[in-house]
């Protein structure tokens, strides 16, 4: 469903993503693991087409994003780490607004039915924004993602900065993505929540992926110590 | 798309305040502006009705009395008081005509220089006199000048356009929400042109919906190609000032940057730059003071008034066949001598005018060139080019008195030189200021 093949970005002659290869199948949640500067968000950039790689080629449902962007967007749906909303629009209107630029009409039930199916509570669907906590922000952000039936879920930090509780609510949600047959890419700094919510983990260092591993094959301790040992190289 | 997007920027704009205070004072502006406008033109017409009746009465009087001395009910007491004398119609007490140049249909728009410069004069056989009807003038009113759509417009309307649109990129920066909407499968350019696109027509609707609202309401006639030329000139305006809002916010990405930017460049095209272009055509072309004007033109009556006695004599010898020989009224000698200095004056005058006229149509020539530079200066004279209020108009009010004097001179003078007195009948055909 997504995949890379040699992806390269050098930006003033430093290298950000370096040859980079992935592929991630549908059902599947691939967390990239890095310091910063390793080169997560930039592959997640080439991958919406923000910029254009260097070298190789960021491809998602089989096409190349470049040579497709609208088409390739169509099939995705991205949350930053701060997901940022119209403050002075509800969720059901923002949700109503992203979903409309893909020219999907939601009715207002399946405005509200998207949204609790993501885990916002109703009594919130239809207060501004301005007023939500990030957790609520980034469940809007599922909820979007749920109403495009995106196949693909490109995450960049989401549960940096949320609360236990929240961040646990939010790796929930990709488990229902994932059942729904989503290919979820999520760049995140947090190995404990790569471990439990990740099928696979990738880590990458100064733009190259240094390792992959399959979240079942390895505890807790043994990936923070492959983790470190990587970063220390 | 397009309905999605403007939807949605609607319901984005409807709960600013920013837009609402806007919504508000916008239209509040407008119809305080047209109906100044309104009143101020009513004024002038109402003026222009009382000089007309009291032409009218004070002719229709001459023309009773004189029926009355034709048919021997009534007998003057003196000269001055003959109502046949072509002296006493053409130039004492209220004779004479008034030479007015009438508001044109959309001269509630813009007050232009009328406050400035006056919109009728009264011509007699020697005098020319152009006059205003505001003489005893609040002096607050001279400070802050007129307030008028064209000011609304021009000055108020940009600072509005800036207001909704210094961040329309910027704000979704500075937000984040640029970064999801890059996600999403439409071009980023034409969700921001859509956007721009959107505030603009509501800008331009609340302008223009207003204008023809409250233009009707006060009998401003703008159903018409002059109402059209004034909304496609609207359009054009508020066009220019969102194209530099659009232009700031692609090369800047942060908001209140983008708000100084525009905010200078509103006093850079609005106050700096014709205050520049005015001064720099004033270099070019310097203008003699007007108290040199004054002081040149009581030299020529001094200089002529000394020597009157020798040119009249003169006149006389050389024009034998104009003039009444022998026994003639008291007042011929003198009234013949006064209209013949009179002439002389102005010829000299006039020939004296072009060395002052010379550079100041130099110097305004200059600045109708560079008025192109700022669309404020240039939309400002157009508005009051519309509304026939510019100083190129109101200045023909002296050419068009000056050419009304001659043919109330060729009318009167003649008669005068030969003592051919009027009949009541023909006190109906005297001209009349078309």
């Amino acid at each position: 469903m997504l995949k890379t093949i040699n992806l390269t970005k050098h930006f003033n002659g430093q290298t950000a993503v370096n040859d980079l290869n992935l592929t991630i199948a549908s059902g599947e949640i691939y967390c990239l693991l890095g310091a910063n500067g390793a080169g997560k968000t930039t592959t997640i950039n080439m991958l919406l087409n923000v910029f254009p790689p260097s070298a190789g080629k960021a491809m998602i449902g089989g096409m190349s994003v470049t040579e497709n962007p609208l088409e390739t967007k169509k099939r995705l749906t991205y949350i930053p780490e701060n997901l940022a909303l119209y403050p002075n629009l509800t969720g059901a209107e923002n949700l109503r607004f992203f979903c409309g630029l893909s020219g999907l009409n939601l009715t207002n039930a399946q405005q509200e039915a998207h949204l609790t199916e993501a885990g916002l509570q109703p009594v919130a669907i239809h207060k501004r924004v301005e007023t939500y906590s990030k957790g609520m922000r980034q469940k809007v952000g599922v909820a979007l993602a749920i109403a495009r039936s995106s196949d693909v879920l490109l995450l960049d930090e989401p549960t940096s900065g949320l609360d236990p509780a929240a961040s646990n609510d939010f790796a929930r949600l990709l488990e229902h993505m994932k059942d729904r047959g989503a290919a979820v890419l999520m760049a995140t700094h947090d190995l404990f929540r790569a471990k439990e919510t990740g099928t696979r983990i990738g880590i990458m260092n100064r733009g190259k992926l240094m390792d992959e591993l399959n979240a079942a094959d390895i505890s807790h301790s043994d990936l923070e110590q492959v983790y470190l040992n990587h970063m220390k190289s | 798309m397009i309905t999605h997007l403007f939807r949605f920027e609607w319901m984005q704009l409807w709960k600013s305040w920013s837009f609402r205070i806007s919504a508000v004072i916008i239209p509040f502006l407008i119809a305080y502006s047209v109906y100044l406008g309104h009143n101020r033109v009513a004024d002038q017409h109402q003026h222009v009705q009382v000089l007309q009746d009291l032409e009218e009465t004070f002719y229709a009087e001459m023309a009773e009395r004189l029926r009355l001395i034709e048919r021997g009910e009534y007998e003057v007491g003196a000269w001055f008081q003959d109502p046949a004398n072509p002296i006493v119609l053409a130039q004492f007490g209220d004779a004479g005509r008034h030479v007015i140049l009438h508001p044109k249909p959309l001269a509630a728009l813009a007050a232009g220089q009328s406050d400035l410069f006056p919109y009728y004069g009264k011509v007699t056989l020697t005098n020319r006199v152009a006059m205003r009807d505001n003489a005893f003038e609040n002096p607050v009113m001279q400070v802050t000048g007129q307030f008028d759509f064209a000011f609304v417009l021009v000055w108020l309307i940009p600072l509005f356009v800036i207001v909704l649109g210094y961040d329309v990129l910027s704000r979704e920066k500075e937000s984040g929400t640029y970064a999801l909407l890059q996600s999403q499968p439409i071009s980023i350019a034409n969700v921001l042109l859509l956007k721009t696109l959107f505030r603009f027509l509501v800008i331009s609707g609340i302008v223009i919906g207003s204008l023809l609202l409250f233009g009707a309401m006060f009998g401003v006639p703008l159903f018409n190609f002059g109402g059209l030329q004034v909304v496609l000139v609207v359009l054009l305006y508020i066009a220019f000032w969102f194209s530099l809002c659009v232009l700031i916010n692609l090369y800047s990405d942060r908001s209140a940057v983008n708000a100084i930017i525009l905010a200078g460049l509103w006093v850079f095209f609005v106050l700096i730059l014709p205050a520049l272009i005015t001064l720099y055509a004033g270099k070019q072309h310097p203008v003699p003071s007007r108290a040199m004007w004054v002081t040149e033109q009581r030299a020529i009556e001094q200089s002529v008034n000394r020597q009157r006695d020798v040119l009249f004599e003169s006149w006389k010898a050389d024009h034998p066949e104009e003039v009444v020989e022998g026994d003639t009224p008291i007042f011929y000698q003198a009234w013949l001598q006064r209209l013949l200095t009179n002439e002389m004056i102005q010829e000299r005058i006039d020939e004296a005018a072009d060395r002052f006229n010379t550079p100041r149509n130099a110097q305004a020539g200059l600045i109708n060139r560079l008025r192109l530079l700022s669309p404020p200066m240039y939309l400002q004279h157009w508005f009051q080019q519309t509304a026939g209020t510019d100083s190129d108009r109101l200045q023909t009010l002296d050419e068009q008195m000056r050419a009304f004097q001659q043919e109330w001179q060729a009318h009167f003078i003649p008669r005068f030189r030969q003592l051919d007195f009027f009949t009541s009948e023909e006190i109906q055909q005297i001209p009349r200021f078309e």
